[in-house]
Formats: structure tokens, sequence, C-alpha cells
């Protein structure tokens, strides 16, 4: 779970890896609550991302609608296992997800 | 690790408090009595050497003064006269005292000790010595040839020394070699012959200054010494004794300001433990008698502060431990009613036999948001409901059982599973503060035809079985979960069923169940456990499947919320 901020502190690119899954999420929560004063732009990285339950699928929703009112939220390089998983839950309709 | 305590132990004296202060108070009053008596007796043996050393010096003085110079220059010629008659290697040293030789040697003169002369000044010699109370006083002449001493009279109360004694002019006094009338300065000796002795001599002269002999005063210092011992032996005495006084005066005040206050605390500390586990509320550091501004005092104080804190403390705690008690039978309550309002076959499906339906749910360990429903809509229609609220616990639990309202209502309201999702997911959105979501398969069946229709919100996919071919996941498009975002559009499939076909839906819980390796269950097993069960009523795929998941996973404890719903179709055979 890494975090790369711009320096103009508008884009903010997180990269996440392995599951996210209830064990987690907290975790991602609070950081996303710290680092996301002033960001535009907000990009999950989920390139290293083999799995996703619920909870993890309940915070990019959430995450999402939070950025709705002051920019926006996108989804880029999900691999295939996640992108199965968007695709069975009907979050492939609700999340900007850029297809490589 | 025993035998090491043991060694320990041995090794370790465990004595009380009040020994080892008075241990080291004695230590302490050894040591400065010691010390203060080794200096006390170092100052008054230099101060008692000077004023024996000023006493023999005044004793010599005087003798010399008060006799007549002309008897002792008489005796003085005798003794002298007889030396010089005797051949140097007969004249015998006084080291060589009581030898037939020097026994011989002093017969020579002996006639001396019978002259008037002799005698006379003995006696003035003798009562100077007993009016000062010494050991000797006697008259010695220098022999500057061959320097040594020689008597002439003595009137020694010990070791007498008849005149013609030879003792060697010691070290010290070779000053009077060069200067006669400097006397013999005080000076102290140990020999064999005479013991210790604190020794001075003056000179006596004759009337025109010349030195013709020397006055000589012996003080024995062992009489001295065993004075000065007799007194450190009474101020010991008196030391130990004073010591005692104090250690005893030491100890009862040790006992009324420590000993007894700690042992009070300890006792109350023991009653204390004793009344927590008989379960007597009384407060006994409150009461103690122990109350000074000192440090006991102070422990006292912070004993009766830790007393009622740990009080209230136990208060709160048992407070809360109900309150805890509470709750979890709320929740187990909660969880069972949960359970409760899962539709059973024999309620819902009496005298159908068109399909053949079992739903399980394996007892989750705390309430969660699985849930399943059937129910008919009406005689030829059977509405089917599988979901998973995301999410656990009373917030989960609550929005299921809405849910699962909601979707009831609206599907015996009428209208497409489509029609009925929107619907709902509209309801649901609302007043969702808790962002949570909920994914539904729905699906209607008319158990005439075989006719399935179903709406998936975000679900995971059914498995379905063609006749005798095997179970595959029957992939749509799914639409977002209920209750994510409002204004959703859902879509309608439509899957036509045979007799003899098979319906298998459930929560990602089957999937998703992880062993102890990490590894998840997967569709794949799933399937397979699925194709096992041919011939098999609802109730034994069910069965099954859940016992492949448990097998599984083994003892890990991911094995939570696993529901599922078989469907057999076997048409209406009366028809």
């Amino acid at each position: 779970m890494t975090f790369q901020k711009s320096a103009d502190g508008k884009e903010l690119t997180v990269a996440l890896t392995g599951d996210l899954d209830s064990t987690n999420t907290p975790e991602l929560e609070g950081k996303l609550l710290e680092e996301m004063d002033g960001v535009q732009e907000l990009c999950f990285d989920l390139s290293g991302l083999d799995y996703v339950s619920s909870a993890g699928l309940r915070v990019f929703l959430t995450t999402q609608k939070q950025m709705a009112g002051v920019g926006k939220m996108t989804i880029r390089h999900v691999g295939e296992e996640v992108m199965g998983i968007f695709t069975v839950t009907g979050f492939s309709k609700l999340l900007h997800i850029e297809r490589d | 690790m025993d035998n090491k305590d043991n060694k320990d132990n041995k090794y370790r004296i465990r004595l009380p408090i009040w020994v080892k202060l008075t241990m080291i108070v004695i230590l302490m009053g050894i040591l400065m009595a010691s010390v203060s008596i080794a200096v006390g007796y170092s100052n008054f043996t230099a101060i008692n050497d000077n004023i024996y050393e000023g006493k023999a010096k005044a004793v010599a003085a005087t003798n010399a003064v008060l006799l007549d110079a002309e008897q002792v220059a008489a005796v003085k010629e005798m003794v002298v006269k007889t030396l010089e008659q005797i051949p140097s290697d007969e004249q015998i040293l006084s080291s060589e005292w009581g030898s037939d030789a020097f026994n011989s040697y002093l017969a020579h003169f002996s006639w001396i000790e019978e002259t008037t002369e002799y005698q006379k000044i003995r006696d003035i010699l003798h009562s100077v010595r007993e009016i000062n109370d010494l050991r000797s006083c006697y008259i010695v002449y220098v022999d500057r040839a061959d320097p040594r001493c020689v008597y002439l009279v003595d009137a020694s109360s010990y070791k007498y020394c008849p005149p013609g004694v030879i003792d060697p002019l010691y070290e010290e006094n070779r000053g009077v070699l060069d200067a006669p009338m400097l006397g013999f300065p005080p000076y102290t000796t140990r020999t064999p012959e005479y013991g210790w002795l604190i020794t001075a001599g003056a000179p006596i002269t004759d009337k025109d200054g010349n030195v013709i002999a020397y006055s000589v005063t012996d003080i024995d210092m062992n009489l001295v010494r065993d004075g000065v011992r007799s007194y450190y032996r009474r101020i010991i005495l008196i030391l130990v004794a004073f010591m005692i006084l104090l250690i005893v005066v030491f100890l009862i005040s040790l006992h009324r300001q420590v000993i007894s206050p700690i042992r009070k605390l300890s006792a109350a500390a023991l009653q204390y433990t004793q009344n927590k586990k008989m379960g007597t509320e009384e407060n006994v550091f409150g009461s103690l008698p122990v109350h000074r501004g000192d440090e006991v005092g102070n422990l006292a104080d912070a004993m009766q502060l830790m007393e009622r804190e740990v009080n209230e403390y136990i208060r709160s705690l048992t407070e809360s431990q109900e309150e805890n008690k509470r709750i979890s039978k709320d929740l187990d309550i909660a969880m069972r009613l949960q359970m409760d309002i899962m539709p059973t076959t024999d309620e819902e499906l009496t005298g159908i036999t068109a399909v053949d339906l079992n739903a399980a749910m394996s007892p989750a360990k705390e309430v969660g948001g699985d849930f399943f429903d059937f129910f008919l809509i009406d005689r030829d229609h059977l509405a089917m409901v599988m979901a998973d609220v995301s999410g656990k616990g009373i917030s989960a639990a609550t929005f299921m059982v809405i849910a699962k309202t909601i979707l009831r209502d609206r599907t015996l309201a009428g209208g497409s599973p489509a029609e009925v999702l929107e619907q709902v997911n509209h309801l649901l959105c609302k007043g969702n503060r808790e962002q949570m979501f909920v994914t539904v398969w729905l699906g209607v069946l008319k158990l005439s035809t075989g006719r399935l229709i179903m709406a998936n919100a975000g679900h995971d996919y059914p498995a379905i079985r063609h006749g005798n071919g095997t179970y595959e996941l029957y992939r749509t498009e799914n639409d977002p979960p209920l209750a994510a975002m409002d204004h959703m559009v859902y879509h309608d499939v439509t899957v036509e069923l045979t007799p003899g076909d098979a319906l298998f839906i459930y929560t990602d819980g089957i999937p998703e169940a992880k062993n102890r390796e990490g590894s998840r269950f997967g569709i794949k097993r799933m399937l397979d456990a699925l194709n096992g069960t041919r011939e098999m009523t609802s109730e034994s795929v069910t069965h099954i499947v859940s016992r492949a998941v448990q097998e599984f996973v083994g003892e890990a404890d991911a094995f939570d919320d696993v529901t599922m719903m078989s469907v057999l179709y076997k048409g209406d055979e009366e028809r």
C-alpha cells in the first residue's frame, strides 16, 4: 500500500498489492482520510492487487462518492482476477475503470 | 530451574529488616569506636611519652644537683681504679648477666658497696626514686676511650646493677662524647636485659665544671602501658554499654516508626485480597492507625488511594462486564432471530412437487449479512433470493432484515425481477448513511413451464445443470449491488429449465473460503462437488457442498457465512 502525491497536492496515486479485504481496509480508509484533503485527481493503481472483497469494494465506492463533488477518481491497471470480481459484482458499471 | 533456585536459597539468608538495620548500626558503632580509640590511643601515647620523658629528665637533673660531687668523684675513682686492674678480657658486659664470668667480674667491686660514700649516694637516690615512684635511679660514668657506660651507684627497685656493671654506650647517646654537658636526652629502649624503658641522664660536675658522671633515671613503660590499657578497657566497656543502650532505643523507635506500621500495612493488604475473594466491600487502608508525615505514612496514603481507585475500577469493570454480557446475549438473540426469519420448505412450499428445494446456512459465529429467501408469488410462480450484505455485525444484520423484507414485499407486489431490483434499490438508497450495499440474485421460476427469469445485482453467478450434463456457471452481465447507487438499471435474463435440470445459488463464502495455507476453495472445487451429486435430493446437495468446504478449510477460522440453495426442477408431473 503506497501513496504518492504530486507536488501541488492535487493528484494522488494509491498503489495496492496483495489482497484487499476486511483485514486491511480500515488501514486504507484511515490513510485515505489523511491524504485526500485537497486532492482533485485520485488514482488507484491495482496492478499488484490479487483479490478484493466486498469490504474493499465498499472503500472504492465510498471514496468515489466523496470524490464526486471535488474531482474524479479513476482505477487503473486492473488485473484479470480483480476485473473478474468487478464484473461479477457489477462494480464495473459503478467505478471509472480505465482499461489498459 | 528448581535446582538453581534451591542452590540460591541456600546461600541467601532472609533476614527481617530490623536485624539488618541493627547489624548496620552495630557495625557502624564498632567502626566509629575503633577509629576514635585508635586516634585517641595514638595521641594519648604520644602525650604520655612526652610527659614521661620530661619526668625522667627532671628527676635525673634533680639527682645531679642533689648529689655531692666530691662523693661521686670518690666512688668513681674507686671503680675506675678497680676496673683498671682487671684485664680487658675479664671485663664482662651486662649482656652476659648471670654468667659465672660476669659474677666473678663483679666480685672485684663488691667492697665499694661497703664504703660510706657509696651508701650516702645510694640513700639519696633511693629516696628520690621512692618519692617519684620510679624504677631506677643510678649513676654511671662514660668511658670515653672505649665508649661504654660503667655503673657507679644504683638504687633500682628491679634488676639492681652493682658498681662495675658495663653497658654499651647506646647509639642515641653518642652525643655525650662530643658534648659531655648535654647528658642523655630522653630516649626509649627495649632490651632483653632491662625491658621497655624511657631513660634520661643529667651530668654531675665538679666545682670546675668538669663532668664526673651522669645521673640516670629509668621509667618502666610496661607499667605505664598497663595503666593505659586498663583505661582503654574501661572506655571500651562504657562504649559497649552505651551502644547497647543506643541499639535498644533505636530498635524501639524503629519498631514504632517503621516496622509496626509496615506490618499493619501488609496485614491490611492481606485482608484486602481476602475481602476481595469473599466479595466484602470494606475499606481496609482507610481505617489504618498509620498517619504521619513520613515515608511510611505516605505509603499508607498511597495504598489508601490505590484501594479507592482499584475499588472504583473493579466496580466499573463489573458494570461493563454485565453490560457486555447483556450485549452478547442480545447478539445471540439477534443471530437466532436472523436464522428464524429464513424460510423453511415446509412453511413455504407445502404441496409443491415441481421443485425439490433446499437452502442451508452455516451457523455463523456472529451475526452476518448473508440471507436467502424463497416463497410462492402465486401457485405457479416461485421466487428465490440469495443475497449478501457488505460487512458484518449488527448494522449488516439490520440492513439484511430490511432488505429481505422489502425484497419479498416488492416481489409479491408483481413485476419482473429487474423491475423489483430497481424499486428495491431506490428504496434502500434512501438514508443509507452507513454506505452499505447488498448483492442480490433474484429469480422467479414458473413451475409449470420451467421458465426462469432472473436478475443479478452484483451477486455470484448461479450454477446450472441441464439434464445429465454438468453444473456450469451461468455468466450474465451483472448489474451493481442494491443500495450502492440510486437510479441503476437492472436486466432480466431468461433461462428455460426442463425437468431434471438443476440450479445452485450461493454466496461468496463458498468460493472464497480459505484454508490454512491461504488458498481459496474456488469455483472449480464447488462445481466438482456439485457434479458428484447426481440423482441426489436437494438436501444432499447442500450437505455435500457444505462438507466439501468444511474439509477444505480444516480447522481454519475462515469458515463462516456459507449460504447456499439447491433447486432441482422436476416439472409439473401431474399435469
